[in-house]
């Protein structure tokens, strides 16, 4: 595919020789915002720290590769990797607060992202992290820059930390729940930012969460995943109009949304997210698949394109319109 | 009508910094102002609002978890008064409540058995077999297994742990179950779950929620009748089906359309209009409407008058001096 800023190719990592993310291939493009959604735990959050290589110790690379404009991160060392974050591709976190240096004016912090990569002078960075503020609706900017992280709400250390993320003009934007831990207006405030910013600047965005709500309102594309493997992608449009995966389909379904008769009951995925040391052969899906069938535990469904880019990982997609989905 | 379950008189709830030696006391911050609601036997009130909103502080006030500095609350009847112990031990036997981290609403050294069949147990309502088997059932009403009981806390998952919560909220068979933010620490999957049950539980036992949240999604699925709060007061009540089909109240109207919905066709349809600027600080009010600093609509009277809740045709109560009809 051409204009990839991001391509991710069969991914694995592994905690203690168990794959908690299991042969991931994405591909983000220029301009593009792809969701990647699943629930606790299906490695969602482990694959965009990959990219950028801040894994936990207990997480290994196994295998794999993320190749960001051609360039291979998974090869990197410390040192080149070290010049990319936050240039070539940055990231924002769920916790505004704590990804912000609390003994820090928040200005200097935003400046810092230019000295760090020795592309301005000290002087000059302030005088961009000003404009930065304005440029992101910041009111008082002077004010502003000299406050520290307590003295600023939520939404405004989260405003800072997109500031900081995109000052190096970044091809590449990681968006880790970035609005889960606002009110719904600030939600609203800042997904509606990170939009206006991305198409200004033609950003790549990597948008992980668990809210489908801001997958409908942020993404092109969305990338589901299930136990470390991809089970579903498509289109934003594609995924809630017809999910080609049960997984997809049911959590779609358990959703209360405005057609749904009140109390009525919701569709629920019955059992567990099995372990990733129990992993064996078969469909991940398998064990609380109500379509389940005697292949789906032998062998291991491959991702089928089923036209226009919509890709599922399952035996029986022709059948997930039976579980009975709204449209 | 009956005697509602519920009933708020105009309470109020402040709390005050502390002064010291060198400073002075603050002034007090009003998390709870002159709010008036009810919930009748069998109902669900949904009660929104965003961070600071004092929706868990009135939650609290109900049980008698922090003082009221004005107002009345009764339950079932009976005035709740947080200095006194009888009154409240009385009052939670009606009243139950289930918190939003099941992991932190149970004690990690306590079997789920003990957890549940405590407060029977410390009310002498039951013991020995009887205990046993009132635990069993009520493990089983909230679809869990009775053997679970002899299992911890740390065994199960967290919806499971809220299936646990549930269960321990209904040992008393309460009337009334306030449910603060009951599933927004679980999955989307788990969610529908915990929602289902407590439908479910409310259809077979006729108990009445007051379901706080901060998604209104979940609170239009579950609740009969919405109030919204800003800032410490109601700006608006009204059945489910006319606050959502007609919101009066710019504020109601903001977080509607803030709140993103499932769905792209509908979500990227929605008129964006962005509520500007942040939510002042409860301890500094604007005079007048609370919202005047955030509002599309507002004009000089919003800057000086606050407005009162006021009832509309449809019965819906609206505090808003420019609010249709």
């Amino acid at each position: 595919m051409t204009g990839a800023v991001l391509e991710i190719e069969r991914l694995r990592l592994e905690i203690d020789g168990a794959a908690v993310v299991d042969g991931l291939s994405l591909s983000v493009r220029q301009g593009e915002i792809v969701a990647l959604v699943g629930e606790s735990g299906c490695g969602k959050s482990l694959s965009a720290f990959a990219v950028l290589r801040l894994l936990p110790d207990a997480v290994t690379l196994a295998g794999g590769r993320i190749v960001l404009e051609g360039r291979d991160l998974a090869s990197l060392d410390l040192a080149a990797m070290a010049a990319v974050r936050g240039r070539d591709a940055s990231i924002i976190f769920q916790e505004p607060t704590a990804s912000l240096d609390p003994l820090m004016p928040v200005g200097e912090q935003i400046a810092e992202a230019l000295t760090a990569h020795g592309v301005a002078t000290p002087r000059v960075a302030m005088q961009r992290a000003r404009e930065m503020l304005v440029s992101i609706g910041i009111s008082d900017p002077d004010r502003r820059l000299r406050q520290y992280p307590f003295e600023l709400s939520g939404g405004m250390c989260q405003r800072i930390m997109i500031a900081i993320a995109l000052i190096c003009g970044p091809r590449l934007l990681i968006a880790d729940e970035p609005t889960t831990a606002l009110d719904v207006t600030i939600q609203a405030q800042i997904l509606h930012l990170i939009k206006e910013l991305v198409t200004a600047r033609s950003t790549a965005v990597l948008l992980i969460t668990h809210d489908m709500g801001v997958v409908a309102d942020m993404a092109d594309r969305v990338v589901v995943m299930y136990a470390g493997r991809v089970a579903e992608t498509a289109s934003a449009e594609a995924i809630f109009k017809a999910p080609l995966h049960p997984y997809t389909a049911l959590l779609l379904a358990s959703i209360p949304h405005a057609a749904l008769a009140p109390k009525s009951r919701l569709a629920t995925i019955e059992g567990t997210v099995p372990r990733p040391s129990s992993h064996g052969t078969g469909c991940r899906f398998a064990s609380r698949c109500p379509l389940v069938e005697d292949k789906c535990r032998r062998e291991t469904p491959p991702l089928v394109n089923h036209g226009d880019g919509h890709e599922a990982a399952c035996w029986r997609s022709h059948d997930v319109g039976m579980l009975g989905v709204p449209a | 009508m009956s005697q509602p379950v519920l009933s708020v008189e105009n309470a109020a709830v402040h709390f005050r910094s502390r002064g010291g030696f060198l400073r002075k006391a603050g002034p007090a911050l009003k998390a709870v102002d002159g709010v008036t609601l009810s919930v009748q036997a069998g109902e669900t009130l949904g009660l929104v609002g965003e961070s600071g909103c004092g929706k868990s502080t009135l939650a609290n006030a109900i049980l008698g978890l922090v003082p009221l500095v004005g107002g009345t609350i009764t339950v079932a009847g009976r005035e709740v008064r947080s200095d006194d112990a009888e009154s409240l031990r009385a009052i939670r036997g009606d009243a139950q409540m289930v918190f939003q981290d099941p992991a932190l609403s149970l004690n990690p050294r306590l079997s789920v058995g003990a957890a549940i069949g405590e407060p029977l147990q410390v009310r002498g309502l039951a013991k020995g077999a009887a205990l046993r088997d009132r635990v069993a059932a009520l493990l089983t009403a909230v679809g869990l297994e009775a053997d679970h009981a002899s299992r911890f806390p740390h065994a199960f998952s967290g919806g499971q742990r809220q299936r646990i919560v549930i269960a321990r909220a209904l040992a008393l068979q309460p009337r009334l179950v306030i449910c603060d933010e009951p599933v927004s620490a679980l999955d989307v999957s788990v969610r529908a779950q915990i929602l289902n049950l407590l439908v479910d539980l409310q259809r077979d036992t006729g108990m009445s929620y007051l379901f706080v949240s901060h998604d209104l999604s979940v609170v239009r699925h579950i609740a009969d009748r919405v109030a919204v709060m800003y800032l410490g007061r109601i700006v608006e009540i009204a059945t489910m089906a006319v606050l959502f089909g007609k919101p009066r109240h710019p504020y109601t109207q903001a977080l509607l359309l803030a709140a993103p919905e499932p769905d792209p066709v509908r979500q990227r349809a929605k008129a964006r209009r962005i509520l500007e600027g942040e939510l002042p600080s409860a301890a500094n009010l604007p005079p007048g409407c609370a919202f005047n600093t955030r509002c599309p609509i507002a004009t000089d009277i919003c800057r000086k008058d606050a407005p009162l809740l006021v009832a509309r045709k449809d019965g819906a109560m609206v505090a808003c001096h420019h609010a249709e009809d």
